[in-house]
Order: structure tokens, then C-alpha cells, then sequence
């Protein structure tokens, strides 16, 4: 490879870093495009493995040990009050702000077919549904969800936001009560009271008000529709509720509450599921949902991939 | 609707700019033609008042369909290099029919990507392994990473520049 190759492979890195931003310069970067076609290549290929790690980020953050030491395997004493009581509600409450705004943060997880609440410091409480993960940032104002579900009780404050980050979406509020669901490739935001901003990336701004959820992979424009508050976060009540939901996207809900993998055959993951799944233990969930949506079970050691029935 | 904050009217009125800026990104008039029509399709349905600024949006929108064209452009690829690896393989039917499933092809593909990102990760240099990972595998900002590595904004930059070049030299076939 020769310096001109290097040159071009920098400059498609820093392309890639500014285009990330609000501001960026599409033009100068069409420009730069067709300045020569193997900038187009360059960029390509860093844009590539970008997208490809963005794809399996979960998989890699399980596999690689934490930089931030702040996983679920670090013993902590708040630990122990949420562990025993599997399937329960227990309350874990976070510590307030003691030491820095640097403060590690700290993650919350569930095991399949547990619950638990976090309350923190400030009043905001959150409910982690079965088999999912949030980072809370040292400073209790900036939230990850890592996977799975979490409904958020914000108490009012318009002097402090509270900013809660879920695949490609970050969601501002600054006091209300809305949920969020990941998994099935798509993010879904539905709030029950008060209104929430939602960004896309660097993209698209929506102001999401009661009554509404959005659904989006992060990328494109997302959907938002009608959802009665009731039925936000339906977990907390022992029941899934879809409203035209995709399989695949029921079949990584029913996973989360059994423990095991539960898979569509990718020709039926978009086909449409609306109905109500009782949780239960979980362990009949997939006979219900095969019934209610006329699926075959086929059970592949402990895997599950729902298929068509025969016609 | 008026035509200031009608999709289809601004996927029109910026039609020149992003049919330029497509056909620059991926060096096909006819694969840029597909991506516009697409880019119409997925904006139809946005609601106006959502959208503040409607060109760096499209913009936006068109810039990410190319990446998911290329995305799945690679997966496929991935998939029929492994079929044609199979296809030398000795095989009984049986087990044939299970491991060729769809699903199953699928779910392996991605764990195999996973395990060669992950380990390209791990490779890389101290700093730039540290910087990456915080940020785009930890969801930090630049701004947490800096903060909590000790270093400045622009040191979080370089070390990413440093990560991406070596993760292409690494996963380069």
C-alpha cells in the first residue's frame, strides 16, 4: 500500500468521524467523493467494519471484558438485595452522588423470568423487565439500555434531565413515565404520561407525547403510532401486549422470559402478531403464541424456531 | 399539506443534490435511481413536525440505506462463501437439512463475525483498544471516554483514527 492509500484511509476516518455529527457537510463530502473513486472504496470499507461492529455490539460486550469494570460480575453489596428474590420486584437502591461526576457506572441486570426495580437517588424508579440490562452513569443522569426492557418513573424536575440512551435513539426527559423495548432488530419507545425527545443518531428529532410509541432500527425513519397507556409496558402487569408487532420481534420477548433462544424462520420474522400473551412462568409461551398465530414448534436441542404450518 | 414539509415534495426538491451525492457514494446511476425511489418509500410516512431540517435529514436517510446495501451486500456474500465451502464437505442428509436451515446458517454467520470483531478488538493497541471500546462497544461519548481515561477530546479522536485503521488491516481477507 502506498502513502496515498494511508492518506485516503485517514481521511475516510475522519469523513466517517464528522459526518456522525448534526452539522455535517455533505456536500464537501459529494465533493470529496468524486474527487477519485477510490475514495469511495476507502470509504466503504471503514464504514463496513463500522456498521459490522454496531451489529454485533451486545455479542462483542459479552465477550470482551469490561474497560469500565462496572459488569455484572463485580461483586457489590446492592447486589445481594436484588438476587434471592428471582420473579419478585426487588428494590435496589442506587447510591446518591458521592464521590465524582466520573464516578463509574454502575449496571443493572435480570436474569430470565426476574424483575427487579432500581430506584435512585433523585426518585427516578425503573422497572427491568425479564433477562436485560441497564448502565447507570455515575452521575445518575445518563442511562443505558444494554438489552432487553425498562419502564422509567421520572419525577418532574425542569432544572435536571435525564437522558437514556437505546440502540441508535437517546431519549430526553425531564419527567414522565415511558418504556423501552429493544430487541427483534428494532428500539420501541412508548410513553404512558408526559412527553418525551427522542434523537436518532445525529438524525431526526421527535417530540413523543402520552399515547404514542415510536418503533425504529436506528436507522431510516422511525414509526410512530397510537398505544393505549395501559398498554405501555405490559410486562409490569404479567402480559405481553402487540399491536402488529413482527414475530421476530414477539419471538425476542418470549426468549427473554423463558431463558432460552426462541427464533422465527427468517421467511416468517416479518409476519404481523397482534394479541395478548399471558407471561406466567413463561414456559408457555410459545405453545400460545404457535396457537393464537398458527405456527409450527420446532424444538432444536434447546432452541426454538417457530416455523409455518404446512398448508 | 403544503410542499415545504411534504415528504415527497422534499425528496423531490432536493432530488438533484441527493441523485449527485448517491450516485458519488456508490458509482452507479442505477443503483442510486433504487436508493432514491427507497428513500421515498421510507420517508413517506414521517411526520413533518418531526423532522427540523428536512435536506441534512434526507441526506442523512440516503447516506444510511447506502450502508445497509452494503451491509447486507456482505452478509450474502459471507453466506454463499460458506455454502460453497459445504458444498466440499462430506455430508449426510440429515445433518445437511439441519445445518443449512436458514435460521441456523444465519445465527452462526453472525457469531462467527462477532468472535473475529471481538478479537480484532482485543488486539489492537493498549490505547486505542481502551478508547474504542469504551465508545463504541460500552456506548460512552467522546467526552465520558476522555473523562474517564484522563486524556483530552482530540485524544480520544486519534486513538479512534488509530482503532479503525488497524481493525481494517486486521479484517482485511
Amino acid at each position: 500500500m502506498d502513502n496515498g492509500d494511508i492518506d485516503r484511509i485517514e481521511e475516510a476516518i475522519a469523513w466517517h468521524h464528522a459526518l456522525a455529527r448534526d452539522d455535517a457537510d455533505w456536500d464537501r463530502f459529494t465533493a470529496w467523493l468524486e474527487a477519485d473513486p477510490a475514495n469511495r472504496t476507502a470509504y466503504d470499507e471503514i464504514a463496513s467494519i463500522d456498521a459490522a461492529v454496531d451489529a454485533h455490539r451486545d455479542t462483542i460486550l459479552a465477550i470482551l471484558p469490561s474497560e469500565t469494570g462496572a459488569r455484572e460480575s463485580r461483586p457489590s453489596r446492592r447486589w445481594a438485595l436484588g438476587a434471592g428474590v428471582a420473579a419478585a420486584l426487588a428494590l435496589v437502591v442506587g447510591i446518591p452522588l458521592l464521590h465524582t461526576p466520573q464516578e463509574k457506572a454502575v449496571i443493572y441486570t435480570t436474569r430470565p423470568a426476574e424483575t427487579k426495580a432500581v430506584a435512585l437517588a433523585d426518585g427516578t424508579r425503573i422497572a427491568l423487565s425479564a433477562d436485560s440490562a441497564i448502565s447507570v452513569g455515575g452521575n445518575q443522569r445518563e442511562i443505558t439500555l444494554q438489552r432487553g426492557a425498562a419502564y422509567f418513573d421520572v419525577p418532574h424536575d425542569p432544572t435536571r434531565q435525564l437522558s437514556v440512551t437505546a440502540g441508535g435513539y437517546r431519549i430526553m426527559d425531564i419527567g414522565t413515565h415511558f418504556s423501552i423495548d429493544s430487541g427483534g432488530g428494532r428500539v420501541a419507545i412508548a410513553v404512558a404520561d408526559g412527553t418525551v425527545t427522542v434523537t436518532q443518531g445525529t438524525g431526526g428529532r421527535t417530540v413523543l407525547a402520552a399515547g404514542r410509541r415510536l418503533i425504529g432500527n436506528g436507522e431510516g425513519a422511525p414509526m410512530v403510532s397510537p398505544i393505549a397507556s395501559a398498554d405501555v409496558a405490559s410486562w409490569r402487569q404479567g402480559r405481553l401486549v402487540y399491536d402488529n408487532a413482527s414475530l421476530a420481534v414477539v419471538a425476542a420477548d418470549i426468549s427473554r422470559y423463558r431463558g432460552t433462544p426462541v427464533s422465527v424462520d427468517p421467511a416468517l420474522a416479518e409476519r404481523r402478531f397482534s394479541g395478548v400473551l399471558v407471561i406466567g412462568d413463561g414456559t408457555r409461551l410459545v405453545s400460545d403464541l404457535a396457537s393464537v398465530a398458527g405456527l409450527r414448534v420446532d424444538r432444536r436441542g434447546d432452541r426454538i424456531v417457530l416455523g409455518g404450518k404446512p398448508s | 399539506m403544503n410542499p415545504e414539509s411534504d415528504p415527497a415534495g422534499m425528496v423531490a426538491h432536493f432530488r438533484a443534490d441527493l441523485m449527485r451525492f448517491l450516485v458519488a457514494r456508490t458509482g452507479d446511476r442505477d443503483e442510486a435511481e433504487d436508493i432514491l425511489q427507497e428513500l421515498w418509500v421510507r420517508t413517506r410516512d414521517v411526520k413533518p413536525a418531526a423532522v427540523e431540517h428536512w435536506r441534512a435529514y434526507l441526506f442523512r436517510v440516503a447516506h444510511n440505506l447506502v450502508i445497509d446495501r452494503r451491509r447486507a451486500a456482505q452478509r450474502r456474500a459471507a453466506r454463499e462463501r460458506r455454502w460453497s465451502e459445504e458444498a466440499h464437505g462430506v455430508m449426510s442428509p440429515t445433518e445437511e437439512a439441519a445445518d443449512t436451515a436458514p435460521g441456523a446458517d444465519d445465527a452462526i454467520a453472525a457469531r462467527e463475525e462477532a468472535a473475529r470483531l471481538a478479537s480484532a478488538i482485543a488486539n489492537l493497541p493498549e490505547g486505542a483498544r481502551r478508547v474504542f471500546q469504551l465508545h463504541k462497544i460500552e456506548g460512552h461519548s467522546h467526552g465520558e471516554v476522555a473523562a474517564h481515561l484522563g486524556i483530552s477530546k482530540s485524544g480520544v479522536e486519534k486513538h479512534m483514527a488509530v482503532a479503525m485503521k488497524h481493525l481494517r488491516r486486521m479484517l482485511a481477507d
